[in-house]
């Protein structure tokens, strides 16, 4: 069957009730978490995990990717009409977006820009997924386990490289988090391990809770230092907003156009790229169109401006969805939360996805299709109700949020080891931020820990214990040298540094 | 002569200066204790059977050392971090959340919490005290207790109460 046919059959398993509820429900919460100062995508879609544990398989993971999706819409609202981005690919959005709200006296076509280029951006994401995904799931069909090993080492080391400021710190917490993951039973043998005696740890770090603390507790923690920084009055855009004020001109629409369907194909190509994101996305995007003609500059509150980074950070969620349903590899950190979230449902992502479970992954790809169209109209649907949103302090957000946590991370275990594991793993989370440690390579190699050490134990037995064997296929050659580049870049470059310094004169 | 002015550090002012090379040094711990417990209880290679339990985490831990080792040396260029006390009382006020679950459950725990929190910690006014403890309550009960059927524990007042 083609890709499109696949595609209807899995509009077909979203269009129920329930379904569109569920997806419904998820673009609502979504927008209102990423819109909300301070919690953030990843936070927002591990505090609303689980919400996802009455529904069956294929209905919780519409709620997680609805979700997910309307997330990257929130983000951008606050950096249009207060000046502060709500994520981080939403910076972008705010060189323009807010000027033209300010200083253009144009609010309300600001966000319809923004929601309008995001709608473009996902859309042209979610075309190249459906024959991306399946055509990179056949790739993957024909990988072995020393190909995956290797595939899976260069992800996650890369995410380590590329997230965190200093490359050494990524890579140490990517492997603690796979040394975590170990905690537990052997998946191959079910001997208990690392388990130091511990009934509760017999069973292994429980996900949810370890998720939970990771990112939304030491969120709290970092948003305690925040929390008496109100916005400022100048800063907030006191126009009232209504929807038909809101209205883009036909003039408009022309100038979003062009930049949106660029940055549309070019942030998914982004988003495939491991660690890349909708950060270097937007990022790309912006700077891309800016060598292109705009009406008016960049930065000056272009409606080119908005469009070319929203489309691009929304394209990039979108097509950070292929590698993640096809390899089973997330491309970022909330990706780790999603992929560990369709773990917890018994489903695994990878080149058999498509195969044996066709009515979930196509499913899902539906669902995106469906909550980029419901996020549309729900944002365009705020409008008039934003600066309420929007200016919720943050010293109310935090004792709410220490309440999700200890309720989520409790209905997971239904004992208080899922608190205590919240507890722990958000203090440590909270100190290594502090410290420059970035903890996203953390989370996603517990999440890919499972399926590394499977596929590395495959290959040991095949080659009865010979490192050979990663470099006699041509994928996994390519893949152990650039494995190699990451980890040895930081001491290549401190080798550069001191020759450079030993060449220099003195002064 | 100059006198050399010595300002006494509190214990967490130094542990803080020093995160940069303790947390190279816990990295390192973690890594010994993993490959000790992976060649004395769990075992790395079987002649016949290929892995053991222990192999893949032995790999990964001896690559953490090497790297924890190298951060160590390289942690004097690492900018040392800054705490803001303030961070702390939301760690504190989950730990009291807890412990009060032991004592009067947690429904009742988050329902003191989010009251004593609001209008004491952050003065709050009534109004927004109010309707923010109920929004949570409501979804704490309504969503977690009534929806997804989570019995939230009732500590010893639900003992005594029976």
């Amino acid at each position: 069957m083609s890709n499109f046919a696949m595609l209807f059959s899995g509009f077909s398993v979203v269009f129920s009730f329930q379904n569109v509820a569920v997806c419904l429900l998820g673009a609502v919460l979504g927008l209102i978490v990423g819109a909300m100062p301070g919690i953030g995508s990843l936070a927002g879609v591990a505090l609303l995990l689980p919400l996802t544990y009455k529904f069956n398989p294929t209905t919780a993971i519409i709620l997680l990717g609805s979700l997910y999706y309307s997330n990257m819409y929130g983000g951008s609202f606050s950096a249009i009409l207060l000046n502060i981005p709500g994520d981080s690919p939403a910076v972008m959005t705010m060189l323009d977006g807010y000027p033209m709200a300010k200083q253009k006296g144009r609010p309300g076509q600001a966000l319809f820009t923004s929601n309008f280029a995001s709608f473009i951006g996902g859309t042209i994401g979610m075309i190249i997924l459906t024959f991306l995904g399946p055509g990179l799931a056949n790739v993957g069909l024909h990988f072995g386990p020393q190909d995956m090993t290797a595939l899976l080492l260069v992800a996650m080391t890369s995410i380590g490289w590329l997230v965190g400021k200093n490359p050494t710190q990524g890579v140490i917490l990517t492997m603690l988090g796979i040394l975590l993951a170990c905690i537990g039973m052997d998946p191959q043998t079910g001997a208990p391990r690392y388990n130091f005696g511990n009934m509760y740890l017999m069973g292994g770090i429980p996900f949810v809770p370890f998720v939970i603390g990771t990112v939304g507790f030491s969120q709290v923690l970092r948003l305690m230092s925040e929390r008496k920084n109100t916005v400022s009055e100048e800063k907030i855009v006191n126009q009232k907003l209504t929807i038909r004020g809101s209205m883009l001109t036909g003039h408009d629409i022309r100038r979003l156009l062009p930049p949106a369907i660029r940055s549309g194909v070019l942030g998914t190509f982004v988003g495939v790229l491991p660690g890349a994101g909708a950060t270097t996305g937007a990022f790309l995007g912006y700077a891309m169109n800016k060598a292109f003609k705009s009406e008016e500059p960049f930065g000056t509150g272009a409606i080119e401006g908005i469009a070319s980074c929203e489309a691009a950070n929304n394209a990039a969620a979108a097509g950070a969805f292929a590698p993640l349903l096809a390899l089973g590899i997330p491309g970022s950190g909330t990706g780790a939360v999603l992929l560990g979230g369709l773990m917890m449902w018994g489903l695994n992502p990878g080149p058999l996805l498509f195969t044996n479970n066709p009515d979930f992954a196509w499913g899902l790809i539906a669902s995106l299709f469906l909550a980029n169209l419901l996020t549309l109209m729900i944002s365009i649907g705020v409008i008039p109700f934003l600066i309420i949103i929007l200016t919720v302090p943050i010293k109310v957000i935090i004792p709410v949020v220490l309440v999700i946590c200890m309720v989520g991370s409790y209905a997971n275990t239904y004992s208080m080891y899922g608190v205590v594991i919240m507890f722990v793993s958000g203090l440590v989370s909270y100190i290594c931020e502090k410290s420059g440690y970035s903890t996203s390579p953390m989370l996603l190699s517990f999440v890919l820990a499972p399926l590394l050490e499977n596929n590395m134990r495959k290959a040991f037995i095949t080659s009865q214990g010979s490192v050979g064997i990663f470099f006699t296929s041509p994928i996994s050659c390519v893949f152990m040298v650039i494995l190699f580049v990451i980890m040895l870049s930081p001491v290549i470059r401190g080798v550069i540094k001191v020759g450079k310094k030993r060449l220099r004169p003195n002064k | 002569m100059e006198e050399k002015k010595t300002e006494k550090k509190g214990f967490f002012t130094i542990l803080s200066d020093h995160l940069p090379q303790i947390i190279p040094v816990c990295t390192s711990v973690i890594s010994v204790i993993w490959i000790v417990l992976s060649f004395r209880k769990y075992g790395f290679w079987d002649e016949y059977k290929g892995p053991k339990t222990g192999f893949f985490p032995t790999i990964i831990a001896i690559v953490m050392l090497a790297i924890s080792i190298f951060a160590l040396i390289t942690s004097g260029k690492v900018k040392k971090p800054e705490f803001d006390k303030e961070s702390w009382m939301a760690a504190i006020g989950l730990l009291t959340m807890v412990v009060l679950t032991y004592a009067i459950g947690m429904e009742l725990s988050i329902l003191a919490f989010m009251l004593i929190w609001l209008r004491m910690y952050e003065k709050c006014t009534w109004r927004t005290t109010l309707v923010t403890t109920s929004i949570v309550m409501a979804l704490v009960i309504g969503a977690f207790r009534f929806w997804l059927q989570i019995n939230f524990p009732l500590g010893l007042l639900g003992l005594l109460i029976g």
